[in-house]
C-alpha cells in the first residue's frame, strides 16, 4: 500500500525537477553546459542511486498456468491409461501402477495390459505431443511467423524421408520386425539426419551470404522441399511391398511400433531438444524484435538461429521417427498457449510443451475409442479437430501474434 | 569512433548510398547527422553500428582489434548502444522486459539477470521518464512512450558510444528537450560519444557540438552548427529557401523556412493535380442518392 501511494509522488517530483532545470537552461547561454549538467543529477546513469526492479507479480499468479497445465497432463495421462477396450477403475489403476496386483486381487493379464500396452503408448504419445508443440512454438518464434510448425522448412518431411530410407534398406527393415539390436536406435538418427540435411539445403539455398534471413522465402522453399521429401518417402514405402501397409499408416500419424522401445530410444533426444529450447527462451524473445535489433543488442543472430533450429529439428525428428506425421499439434497448441498466457517465450515454451502432451493424449484417446476396436491414426483426429479450431483462431486474428 | 572513407551500396541500387564518408566522433561530443530524405543518414548509422558491411573503408573503434562489422555482436553491444528508426515493437512484452533485452550481452543466453542488470534497467527507465511504467505492455504505450522504451534499452547497454536514428521523431516538445539534454549530458559529463540523426535543424543547432551535412551519400560540410548553418548552404542542400537567423537571446542559429504565404504554389507544387474530380464527394453539395 505504502509503495503504491509513494510512487506517483516520486514521479511528479522528478518531473518538476526536470522542468525547473529546463527553465533555468532557457535563461543561460547554451554553450555553457556545466551549470545545467550539475543540476541534472537525476539523469546521469552512472552516479544515480539505483533502485532494483520490483519482482514482477507474486509467485502464485505466475505459477498458476504451470499448475494448471501439469494438472491437465496428469488427468490426461490417467485417462489414457485407464480408458480402453478394458476400462480400469481408478482404484485398481493405482494398485497396478504400484505393481501390487495381488493386494487388490487383480488378474495378471490386467497388469500386462497396463505395463506392456497402455503405459508405454501413453508415455510415448505424451513425449510426441511435447516434441511437436515445443518445436512448433520454437519455429514460430525463430521465423516470427504465425504459420510456422514442425513441418515447415521440410523438417518433418525430411525426417520422414530419413525413416523411409532406413526402412527401405533391407537390413533395417528386417531389423524392425525381428528386434535385431542396433536397428531400432538407428531410426531416430536417420530421421534427424534427414531433417537436418533438408534444413541445411533449404537454408543455404535461400540465404547464401550474411545479413538477415528472408523469412518468407525460407518458408516457401521449406514447403517445396517438404513436399519433395514427403513424396520421395511415400515412393520408397511403395517400393518395399511387405511394409507398405504399416508405413502408410505411419505416414498418416500411426505408431510405427508398440512397447517400450520407442520411449526408451527417443526419450533422450526429445528431452535434450526440449530442455535446449526452454533455456533459449530469452533468445527467442530477443528474436521477436527483428534480426537487426537483436544483433544490435548483442545477439549473434546467425548462431542463435542455428542452435535453435538444430534443437527443434532434433526434437521433431525423434518424435516423427516412431510417431509418424501428425499435423496441427505443432501449429495450434502454441497459438492456444499464446492466446491464454502471452508471448514471453520463457513461459510460453514450457507451457506449450505441457499443453501439447495433454492435447495429443486426448486426441489419441479419441482415435482409440471412436471406432473401437479399430484404431485410427492419431494424425487423422488431430487434423479433423485441429483444422476447425485453427479456423476459429484465424477469425480472431488480432489476438494471435 | 572513427569512420574512414566509408562507402556502401545497397544490392538493388546502382548508386552508392554512402560515398567515401569520413567522420570522427569522440567521447564527450554530440555529433548530429542532417540532410534531405534519402541522403544516407540512416545508412551511415547502420554501417557505423556494424550491421552493414561497407564496400570500401571501415568503421573503427580505437582500442578494438578490427573494424566494427567484424566484432562479435556481444562485444559490439557493449561498445555501441543503438536506437534504430522507429519500428513497431512486438506485443506481449512489458517495458522492463524490453529494456532488459538490452542487457543480454551482460548475462548471456542463459545466465540469470543480476542485480546490476535490474538496476541498470530501472535507471534507464527513469532517465527517459518512464518511472513506474515498467510493468506496462509496450504495445499499450503511445508512439512516444515506445520510442522512449527503445532509448532506455540503448541506455541500459551502458555503452560508451550511442547511435540514435531520429530518437525524438515521436516525442512531444518536452520529451524532445529532455531526451536531447540527457544525451548532451551523457556526452559532456560522462564522455560518451553520441552520433544522432536529426531532422529538426533547430534541435541540431541547440544540442549538437558538430553537425555533418549529407547530400546523396556524400558529406558536404562538417563543423559546429554556428559555422555550418548558413542560409546559402542549407537552401542549396534542401533545394528550398531557408533563412538562418541568430536566436534573439542566446545566439545559436535558428532555421526558418522561407516563402511568403502558406500556399502550395509558392513552393512550386500544386494542389490542383490532386483535386477531387467532378462527381466526387464534396463538402458543399449534399450527395445525391440514387
Amino acid at each position: 500500500m505504502v509503495e503504491r501511494t509513494a510512487k506517483p509522488v516520486k514521479v511528479r517530483r522528478c518531473r518538476a525537477t526536470v522542468s525547473r532545470i529546463l527553465a533555468s537552461q532557457v535563461a543561460r547561454p547554451h554553450r555553457d553546459p556545466s551549470a545545467f549538467a550539475r543540476k541534472v543529477r537525476s539523469i546521469p546513469i552512472a552516479t544515480r542511486p539505483r533502485r532494483s526492479l520490483p519482482a514482477q507479480g507474486s509467485f502464485f499468479p505466475r505459477a498458476l498456468p504451470f499448475i494448471l497445465c501439469i494438472a491437465l497432463l496428469i488427468l490426461a495421462l490417467g485417462a489414457s491409461v485407464a480408458i480402453g477396450a478394458v476400462p480400469i477403475p481408478i482404484g485398481q489403476l493405482i494398485q497396478l501402477l504400484l505393481r501390487r496386483p495381488e493386494a487388490a486381487n487383480l488378474p495378471a493379464s490386467l497388469s500386462s495390459i497396463i505395463w506392456d500396452l497402455r503405459l508405454p503408448r501413453t508415455i510415448f504419445i505424451a513425449l510426441l505431443g511435447m516434441s511437436l508443440a515445443s518445436s512448433g512454438c520454437a519455429f514460430q518464434g525463430i521465423f516470427r511467423n504465425p504459420l510456422a510448425d514442425p513441418y515447415l522448412l521440410g523438417i518433418g518431411s525430411g525426417a520422414s524421408l530419413g525413416v523411409a530410407l532406413a526402412i527401405s534398406i533391407p537390413a533395417f527393415s528386417l531389423g524392425i520386425g525381428s528386434g535385431k539390436p542396433g536397428a531400432l536406435p538407428a531410426i531416430p538418427l536417420f530421421a534427424f539426419a534427414g531433417a537436418l540435411i533438408t534444413v541445411i539445403l533449404v537454408y543455404r539455398w535461400v540465404r547464401p551470404g550474411r545479413g538477415s534471413a528472408p523469412s518468407t522465402r525460407l518458408i516457401l522453399a521449406g514447403v517445396a522441399a517438404g513436399a519433395f521429401a514427403q513424396s520421395l518417402a511415400a515412393f520408397l514405402f511403395y517400393r518395399t511391398r511387405e511394409q507398405t501397409q504399416r508405413a502408410l499408416s505411419w505416414l498418416m500419424g500411426g505408431m510405427l511400433l508398440g512397447g517400450w522401445d520407442p520411449v526408451r530410444i527417443t526419450l533422450p533426444y526429445i528431452l535434450l531438444g526440449i530442455v535446449a529450447l526452454i533455456v533459449m527462451g530469452r533468445v527467442l524473445n530477443l528474436l521477436q524484435f527483428g534480426d537487426e535489433q537483436a544483433e544490435q543488442t548483442g545477439l549473434n543472430v546467425a548462431r542463435a538461429r542455428w542452435v535453435l533450429i538444430t534443437a527443434a529439428s532434433l526434437t521433431t525428428a525423434a518424435g516423427v521417427a516412431f510417431g509418424g506425421v501428425i499435423g496441427f499439434i505443432g501449429l495450434a497448441v502454441p497459438h492456444l498457449a499464446r492466446l491464454l498466457w502471452g508471448t514471453d517465450y520463457r513461459r510460453l515454451l514450457p507451457l506449450s510443451t505441457l499443453l501439447g502432451a495433454s492435447v495429443l493424449l486426448a486426441a489419441d484417446l479419441l482415435a482409440r475409442t471412436v471406432l473401437a476396436p479399430q484404431e485410427l491414426p492419431v494424425g487423422i483426429v488431430t487434423a479433423l479437430l485441429g483444422a476447425p479450431f485453427f479456423f476459429y483462431l484465424l477469425g480472431r486474428r488480432e489476438s494471435v501474434m | 569512433m572513427v569512420v574512414e572513407d566509408l562507402s556502401f551500396r545497397y544490392p538493388s541500387s546502382k548508386e552508392n548510398a554512402l560515398d567515401h564518408v569520413s567522420l570522427r566522433v569522440s567521447g564527450g561530443e554530440v555529433v548530429a547527422l542532417a540532410g534531405p530524405n534519402g541522403c544516407g543518414k540512416t545508412t551511415l548509422l547502420r554501417a557505423a553500428c556494424g550491421i552493414l558491411e561497407p564496400l570500401t573503408g571501415r568503421v573503427w573503434i580505437p582500442g578494438t582489434t578490427g573494424p566494427v562489422h567484424r566484432l562479435p555482436p556481444d562485444r559490439r553491444a557493449r561498445l555501441i548502444g543503438v536506437v534504430p528508426q522507429m519500428e513497431k515493437l512486438p506485443p506481449g512484452f512489458t517495458a522492463a522486459e524490453t529494456v532488459m533485452l538490452g542487457r543480454i550481452s551482460f548475462h548471456g543466453w542463459f545466465g540469470p539477470e543480476s542485480v546490476a542488470d535490474r538496476e541498470a534497467v530501472q535507471s534507464a527507465l527513469s532517465a527517459v521518464g518512464l518511472d513506474g511504467l515498467d510493468g506496462q505492455f509496450v504495445e499499450t504505450l503511445s508512439g512516444g512512450g515506445q520510442q522512449r522504451v527503445m532509448i532506455a534499452r540503448a541506455l541500459a547497454q551502458e555503452a560508451p558510444i550511442l547511435l540514435m536514428d531520429e530518437p525524438t521523431a515521436h516525442l512531444d516538445v518536452r520529451h524532445q528537450m529532455e531526451t536531447l539534454a540527457l544525451l548532451h549530458d551523457l556526452a559532456h559529463e560522462f564522455r560518451r560519444a553520441v552520433l544522432i540523426v536529426l531532422h529538426d535543424l533547430n534541435l541540431v543547432s541547440r544540442f549538437a557540438d558538430r553537425v555533418a551535412l549529407l547530400e546523396r551519400g556524400r558529406m558536404i560540410r562538417c563543423g559546429p552548427p554556428v559555422e555550418v548553418f548558413t542560409s546559402e548552404t542549407l537552401s542549396s542542400l534542401y533545394d528550398f529557401p531557408l533563412q538562418v537567423i541568430p536566436h534573439p537571446e542566446r545566439g545559436f542559429p535558428l532555421v526558418l523556412p522561407d516563402g511568403d504565404e502558406p500556399s502550395a504554389d509558392a513552393y512550386g507544387v500544386s494542389a490542383s493535380a490532386v483535386e477531387i474530380p467532378p462527381g466526387g464527394e464534396n463538402l458543399h453539395r449534399p450527395r445525391k442518392r440514387g
